[in-house]
């Protein structure tokens, strides 16, 4: 995904429409699953990965070649949903007020299915815990391979900054996953116990 | 009990000397709240890589062709609304000018009228200045030097704009 050719590149950079498109075929999924992770609903993550293609078909003219190009464009989802999640928290929406959506293309069988589900939405859960800050930072790093500097890079903040928000999420995730078992633990108890108790 | 420099260690990706690993294994042996952390961890890291990577829907592409062709219309349109709006602005602008002018021309025309005869009277001096000097001129140089000097005017000027016109052409066009 990091190495794309310079000639393809050359040609998205003149405004060859026929190479955008590839270029949008070629990153929809790594953009879509990063918006995704990031907002935890696929009708905004469609929303967002279509605006960052966008962002990127009227500023790939600032695009610094130095840079490889997937990180370039992850940041720029990146940016956008955590601008996304600062607006979503302006607005005071609930998360669990909206109805969720099931991720497309999940389906090896019932199930593996089910149980695919359910660990998607534990994650989904968990990554809601982060701020939108740290959440990109873990996304990044535990789905996308960055390096810190990378992340430090993508997110405009300074290595030991990323360091520390990935420290701090990881303990983060730890304890609410450790409260997650014990709310399926507690809810699992009550629906078993006898009535006169 | 102190658990700061374990937990710190637990989830830290840096590596561990022997002796910090030594005294993790002993404080993890005494302290369930340390033990719980790292399994924790361990299975939030397990979860992370259990889960699939998510794909859009089908026909992103074209979806994204749609929006693309939209945002094209919109900046078009905008274009458009732009430059009506910045010559109704300068129209409005000159209509302004020629409005004051011409209230203080009704309002007092004596001084512009003298400065229009003025301006005519300077123009047919400036017009007969230049015809005696031709005159002169014309009459110590011989006039096929005239002719000549007139004759390489003409070809200099459409050189250059022969070079203007086939530089102009033969350059690449841009693809939009």
């Amino acid at each position: 995904m990091n190495n794309m050719e310079p000639d393809f590149l050359n040609q998205v950079l003149t405004g060859n429409p026929e190479a955008f498109t590839q270029l949008v075929e070629l990153y929809q999924r790594p953009v879509f699953n990063l918006c995704y992770r990031m907002l935890g609903d696929a009708n905004e993550a469609e929303d967002a990965s279509q605006e960052t293609f966008l962002r990127v078909y009227k500023y790939i003219k600032r695009y610094d070649h130095k840079r490889p190009f997937s990180t370039w464009l992850l940041s720029i989802a990146a940016h956008h949903c955590i601008d996304l999640l600062r607006k979503r928290r302006m607005i005071v929406v609930s998360m669990d007020a909206l109805p969720y959506l099931d991720p497309p293309d999940l389906s090896p069988g019932p199930e593996v299915s089910f149980h695919m589900l359910e660990d998607q939405k534990r994650v989904e859960d968990l990554l809601k815990s982060l701020n939108s800050q740290d959440r990109a930072a873990v996304v990044m790093y535990y789905w996308y391979d960055f390096s810190y500097e990378e992340i430090a890079q993508s997110l405009s903040i300074t290595v030991s900054a990323v360091k520390s928000r990935l420290h701090r999420a990881r303990l983060t995730l730890a304890q609410t996953w450790q409260q997650q078992g014990t709310n399926n633990f507690s809810t699992e108890r009550k629906t078993h116990e006898s009535p006169a108790f | 009990m102190n658990h700061q420099p374990f937990r710190d260690w637990l989830l830290s990706e840096e590596k561990l000397s022997a002796d910090q690993i030594l005294q993790m294994q002993e404080h993890l042996q005494s302290c369930e709240s340390c033990r719980q952390t790292e399994v924790a961890w361990l299975d939030v890291e397990s979860a992370f890589q259990k889960i699939p990577q998510v794909l859009p829907a089908p026909g992103f592409t074209d979806r994204w062709q749609t929006h693309l062709a939209e945002y094209k219309e919109h900046k078009q349109k905008r274009a458009g609304w732009m430059t009506i709006g910045f010559t109704v602005v300068i129209i409005i602008s000159l209509l302004g000018l020629l409005i004051t002018q011409l209230w203080s021309l009704i309002q007092a025309p004596g001084p512009y009228l003298a400065e229009l005869f003025t301006r005519i009277f300077s123009l047919v001096a400036v017009y007969l200045t230049l015809q005696d000097i031709f005159r002169s001129f014309s009459g110590s140089v011989p006039l096929y030097i005239v002719g000549v000097f007139f004759l390489l005017g003409i070809v200099s000027f459409m050189s250059v704009l022969w070079l203007a016109t086939y530089r102009k052409l033969s350059l690449a066009r841009r693809i939009v």
